[in-house]
């Protein structure tokens, strides 16, 4: 869902044309190779993941044998 | 702006890719938002059903790493809206084709209407409790005060995102004070040393291992139950950590501290008080007396009103997603009579095991496909032209607009999940699945069936046709801007 900012910072598209039209506009953008998309997850969130798996999986061997 | 502006604007920005600059949501942005929405009164039924088979430890390990865990593999899926700034149905197009995503869509959204018609089910009987408390027997209206709250709900919702967003800020902190009042009683009541010690009310019914898994099985397809939702907010995310973090954080975590709640005051309520209810307004009356209880009920029945107007608005909003040119609330009206018509019939209600299964059967092959064809299969390269279909790019047509593979591999998945999982007597038909789960069992076969599939040439050059595609699309527009500069 989009806030009221992004309202106020573009005009209201109203038909499927315009929509077409601002659309192949934002690919043609991320396209490009100096766009940047924001950065990846890395390596410090993946290890969190296996972490988090490893310990929900070990206590729910707890629970099961509690 | 009028109503109809702001929520076509909602709807049209909806389905435009997001820029990195457009991007709102931080991480407790997305968790105040997830939270807010998934910290609702379907919690407590979900809890109370588990305190009814389970003793604390085990409810408690159970709930909270089930969730957790499953969430780890979900919320995989919100990294692509939150990199590639469009939801996730949009992405659905690649895998089940143009027309077969907006089946799965309506096949999705239909069975999460079921959990605004348990919503709306709590409203009405927190209104005949309190109508009780004056000696005013309504118990026979309870099916047209549910349809009340779902009129009330559409109504909210017709007024627009501002007084969705309003209703959103009185609810959260109605349930969350509800929550921690529930908590605190319980613990008041018993002290923790007794609840650890006290023995669930349907405990002789299973042995210790069929209650565990059932259990789980019911946890893991709640938590997939938000596959809907899921690209929503992700693709406003700021980040990939703030959009996957702060999904596991609202959506898995606090969800499943509120189910957490429920499944202790279940417990108690039926080795105590010796009475089976997944309903809070039973346990607030029993555990806190009528003054105290009444207030509460006053907030659980505004804030399920709030919650119904919320999910109203944003799951026709995401409707809208799949075709902007659809009026908004001929969608809410049409959905809303839906969610009245599950209220009148009252069977989610009733057959809760059975409802709880069919939409992890649904929801569970929905994510894992998805998983496999972008993580795996695609690698992470598709079209986003033909995703949208502009400028001629429409390789997701398949066969008349259908991927016949994927729903090859999501009906296996469907099946796979019943052959070894009986919902409507509520037992195991194999081993199986006291090792693995029923939904567990759905994503390996629906996932794997899909990777195997993908190896055989035939199939792969089926399903990858928008590689080639997007490869001759850039080599002819090389070919055009070299023409343009020559003349």
């Amino acid at each position: 869902m989009a806030n009221e900012n992004d309202n106020n910072q573009q005009p209201l598209i109203s038909s499927k044309e315009e929509m077409d039209a601002e659309i192949v506009r934002r690919i043609k953008i991320m396209e490009k190779p100096d766009y940047d998309p924001g950065p990846p997850m890395n390596k410090v969130d993946f290890i969190g993941e296996f972490i988090l798996s490893v310990v929900c999986i070990i206590i729910m061997f707890i629970g099961y044998f509690a | 702006m009028s109503v109809k502006d702001q929520v076509n604007s909602e709807a049209y920005y909806g389905i435009l890719p997001m820029m990195r600059k457009e991007r709102i949501y931080s991480y407790w942005d997305i968790v105040l938002v997830t939270g807010g929405f998934a910290i609702a009164t379907w919690c407590y039924v979900q809890g109370g059903y588990v305190g009814t088979m389970l003793p604390f430890v085990q409810a408690i390990t159970n709930i909270m790493c089930s969730i957790l865990f499953a969430g780890v593999l979900i919320y995989q899926v919100v990294r692509i809206p939150t990199r590639y700034g469009f939801d996730l149905w949009l992405y659905q197009r690649a895998v089940y084709g143009f027309v077969g995503a907006t089946a799965i869509f309506f096949l999705c959204m239909g069975s999460t209407w079921g959990w605004e018609a348990i919503n709306c089910r709590m409203f009405a009987n927190s209104m005949v409790t309190m109508a009780s408390a004056f000696n005013w027997d309504i118990s026979s209206w309870a099916g047209v005060l549910g349809v009340f709250c779902v009129f009330c709900g559409w109504l909210i919702s017709l007024k627009g995102p501002v007084a969705v967003r309003l209703a959103n800020r009185i609810m959260v902190p109605c349930l969350l004070a509800v929550g921690l009042f529930i908590m605190i009683l319980v613990l008041a009541k018993t002290g923790i040393k007794n609840l650890v010690h006290m023995v669930p009310m349907y405990a002789d019914y299973y042995t210790g291992r069929d209650a565990y898994f059932l259990i789980l099985e019911a946890n893991i397809a709640f938590i997939f139950s938000w596959c809907p939702v899921l690209g929503v907010l992700s693709r406003l995310a700021k980040t990939e950590r703030a959009s996957y973090w702060g999904h596991m954080t609202g959506y898995s975590f606090l969800m499943a501290w509120f189910i957490c709640i429920g499944a202790m005051t279940g417990l108690v309520m039926g080795s105590v008080y010796g009475i089976y209810s997944t309903d809070p307004t039973d346990w607030l009356l029993t555990l806190a007396g009528k003054q105290l209880g009444f207030l509460s009920l006053i907030f659980i029945g505004f804030a399920n009103v709030t919650t119904q107007a919320i999910a109203t608005y944003s799951l026709t909003v995401s409707t809208k997603v799949m075709n902007p040119r659809w009026n908004y609330k001929v969608v809410a009206t049409i959905w809303s009579c839906f969610c009245a018509l599950l209220v009148l019939w009252n069977g989610v209600w009733t057959y809760y095991n059975i409802f709880l299964a069919v939409v992890g059967a649904i929801c569970v092959p929905t994510v894992s496909i998805l998983l496999v064809d972008f993580y795996f299969i695609r690698k992470k390269k598709f079209s986003v032209r033909s995703l949208y279909h502009v400028e001629k790019c429409n390789s997701y047509r398949y066969h008349g607009g259908f991927n016949l593979v994927a729903f090859i591999c999501f009906f296996a998945g469907i099946a796979a999940n019943f052959i070894i999982y009986d919902p409507i007597n509520y037992v195991a038909r194999f081993e199986l699945f006291n090792i693995i789960t029923g939904t567990g069992f759905n994503a390996i076969v629906s996932a794997g069936l899909y990777f195997i599939l993908c190896q055989i040439p035939a199939i792969r050059r089926y399903i990858l046709k928008d590689q080639k595609d997007e490869e001759k699309r850039v080599a002819e527009s090389e070919k055009m801007s070299g023409q343009e500069q020559q003349v």
